[in-house]
């Protein structure tokens, strides 16, 4: 068996990561349209194309629409693939994009986030992936480059599994993490080949290998699967919510004894077992959470962290577990549809002991937030445990103090 | 090259035609393309892959990925085969409605340059949802929104619709081409031309019965006659013959042909003699392009 020694520690930047994992989970078809930060996952998979690295074909289509839906076809087809895109690109791709999973396509899409426009805007915020949070898209959120590699390969795993034949976002913040450097230990080819098996279809699904006679003389009209709608879309709720739990779960727990190194799971906690107050974010929002958290605790105030690493399916079991007796919960909501503060208030509604639940909309379109803005609402969350009638439930931070 | 017609033993694509209306000429060219496909690719010992949406070819058949997406749906496909070694040919049959939606996939597909032949079955409207217009809808023709095919409203523009076959060509087509079912032999050898020069296009001239309003009796003669009067020329563009009109237009009889197609039809019902002078202006117009890109573009020597 290899062994962890092997790997090398380079420095990566987020979208060099992602391109990495794509690379190693042997992709056969990279898609790409232009669209900062994420377009550079496939610029470098291009280089890695002509430099002889990786065997794949490259599809460049005119807009982000027709390249995912080329994706779509290219994995009904057989072929493992990878796309990155975000914001506008996103939108431009709705259709084919909200198709596959009801399809069952297991494509995996990368995103280095960028907010939504109006008004024009280039920076970061989560806005862009959490408006698909309602169309049984499995999400990841990554908060560093390590992560993203890591997520990206496990990502194959999950998605293509027979009993999960779901798609995937695999999502990192655009600059802070899509363009920083920082060490990263790359697998080698041997580890992932023994984590992630061949992409295979599920048997009477290749496109390339249907009988068209066959298909044509069999094919029924006037409305066909639509008969069976309702069921459908039981089993795609069900898988997303049950089966895929659990597909992540075994896919991070296979991860760790391969690579040596995983991020809790569906979630990932910190300090939050004896913790009053718990801080509840994704990606890097979890890295100032932990840092406000640090800072509190030297206090003497017993504050605790929730990285969330799936908005969906959505972690309620494990985040229930882990908030225990907490009194007050708080979301850093990277998005201004305040998603994780609502989330939060359904999984906890039956909490035993029901903890206060509150939002804060932070950091939007790459506004700053720092660790001492994190603490200044720690203190807020401290005060709903005295008054919680003093504390606004839903607020937005938009001024900010520096580090 | 043995002729469909000639054949004793053509396939039965039986249920491509379960659920269309009386009479429907796109479906009539969808189940002659697929014929020939599947006969043409038997002799060449291949084994085609056809998929599509549109009236003709139906709504749930063979509709494996998004809305006015077929051509990268056949460059997804076409990269997974070149990455598993497989050679199967690929084939879309739409509707003008799909490639409307998708003007951007289809020159996309085929500046792309995987190689597939495109069919579009061409009934110049929305047909299934209601007759509403398309980027091929002929001026002055009613649709839904068109009282009396003019856009915008009752005052409103006359367009000329676009020109899908001639839009691929410059978009990287190795072979392009118009076609009517009316004219068996000519469009039986342009579906096996595109097949041997792909990525291909053919335009097929598709009358619908119910957003066209005619009777159903009357399909063929209407088909016969859209080419006939020149509103639907028939021509072709390869790149090793260069671009040629396969049916004659005679201008001295275009007047009372015209007339007569425009009269067999409920959608010109509101058309004063004007837009009748304005139609015949179009048809001159559109005939004497198809003429001068013949002189434009001949074989290469």
């Amino acid at each position: 068996m290899t062994t962890a020694e092997q790997a090398k520690t380079v420095i990566r930047t987020g979208n060099q990561a992602a391109a990495d994992g794509a690379r190693l989970a042997r992709v056969g078809v990279v898609c790409f349209f232009p669209i900062g930060p994420s377009d550079e996952v496939g610029e470098h998979l291009v280089d890695m194309i002509n430099s002889g690295e990786l065997d794949a074909r490259v599809i460049d289509l005119e807009n982000e629409r027709s390249v995912v839906n080329a994706q779509i076809t290219a994995t009904q087809s057989g072929v493992r693939s990878t796309f990155s895109t975000n914001s506008e690109g996103l939108v431009f791709a709705y259709q084919p994009l909200i198709w596959s999973p009801y399809a069952r396509v297991p494509i995996v899409v990368g995103v280095a986030h960028r907010s939504l426009e109006p008004p024009t805007n280039i920076q970061t915020d989560d806005h862009d992936t959490i408006i698909f949070r309602d169309s049984h898209w499995i999400q990841f959120y990554c908060e560093n480059a390590q992560e993203v590699l890591d997520t990206m390969i496990q990502a194959y795993w999950v998605a293509e599994r027979h009993d999960i034949q779901l798609p995937v976002f695999v999502t990192w913040p655009g600059w802070e993490v899509s363009h920083a450097a920082m060490p990263v230990e790359v697998p080698t080819q041997e580890q992932v080949d023994e984590f992630l098996p061949p992409y295979e279809l599920l048997p009477g699904r290749d496109l390339l290998t249907l009988d068209m006679e066959e298909f044509y003389s069999n094919a029924s009209r006037g409305g066909g699967e639509g008969a069976s709608y309702i069921e459908q879309r039981y089993a795609i709720d069900h898988t997303l919510n049950v089966d895929a739990k659990q597909a992540i779960l075994e896919a991070h727990e296979r991860y760790v004894e391969v690579m040596g190194r995983g991020y809790g799971g569906l979630i990932e906690s910190y300090m939050t077992e004896d913790a009053e107050v718990i801080l509840v974010g994704l990606a890097n929002m979890a890295t100032r959470a932990r840092q406000a958290a640090d800072a509190m605790r030297e206090q003497g105030k017993r504050v605790g962290v929730i990285k969330v690493r799936t908005l969906r399916p959505f972690p309620s079991e494990a985040i229930a577990e882990a908030v225990g007796n907490a009194r007050v919960v708080m979301a850093f909501d990277r998005n201004p549809v305040h998603t994780l503060y609502h989330e939060l208030r359904s999984a906890l509604y039956s909490h035993p002991g029901r903890p206060a639940v509150l939002g804060r909309v932070v950091a939007l379109a790459g506004r700053n937030f720092s660790s001492r803005d994190a603490e200044e609402l720690v203190d807020e969350a401290f005060a709903a445990i005295d008054d919680p009638a003093a504390v606004d439930e839903l607020s937005w931070r938009m001024e900010t103090v520096a580090d | 090259m043995k002729m469909i017609l000639e054949t004793k033993d053509a396939r039965p694509h039986k249920n491509i035609d379960a659920a269309q209306c009386p009479g429907c000429p796109s479906n009539l060219a969808t189940k002659l393309v697929m014929e020939l496909v599947f006969q043409v690719c038997e002799e060449r010992g291949q084994d085609p892959i056809i998929f599509g949406q549109g009236c003709g070819i139906g709504r749930d058949i063979m509709h494996r990925s998004g809305i006015g997406t077929h051509d990268s749906g056949a460059v997804g496909m076409h990269a997974a085969m070149e990455m598993r070694g497989i050679d199967r040919p690929i084939v879309v049959i739409d509707g003008d409605g799909q490639i409307d939606m998708g003007m951007d996939d289809l020159s996309g597909g085929f500046q792309y340059g995987a190689p597939y032949l495109h069919v579009v079955c061409d009934n110049q409207s929305f047909a299934a949802s209601g007759t509403h217009a398309t980027g091929m809808t002929d001026m002055f023709a009613k649709v839904s929104t068109r009282a009396n095919g003019r856009i915008g409203g009752p005052d409103g523009r006359v367009q000329a619709r676009k020109q899908p076959a001639m839009m691929v060509k410059f978009s990287g087509a190795h072979y392009s081409a118009t076609a009517s079912p009316a004219f068996f032999r000519d469009f039986e050898r342009k579906i096996n031309t595109a097949l041997d020069n792909l990525p291909a296009f053919v335009q097929v001239f598709a009358p619908c019965t119910l957003s066209w309003g005619y009777d159903d009796q009357d399909s063929f003669s209407i088909t016969k006659l859209g080419t006939d009067c020149g509103i639907w020329p028939l021509w072709e563009w390869a790149d090793d013959t260069g671009f040629r009109r396969t049916h004659e237009f005679d201008e001295s009889k275009m007047p009372d042909q015209l007339r007569a197609y425009l009269d067999m039809q409920r959608r010109y019902a509101h058309v004063t003699p004007d837009d009748v002078g304005e139609i015949e202006r179009y048809v001159r117009d559109l005939n004497a392009l198809v003429d001068k890109m013949t002189r434009s573009f001949q074989a290469p020597a």
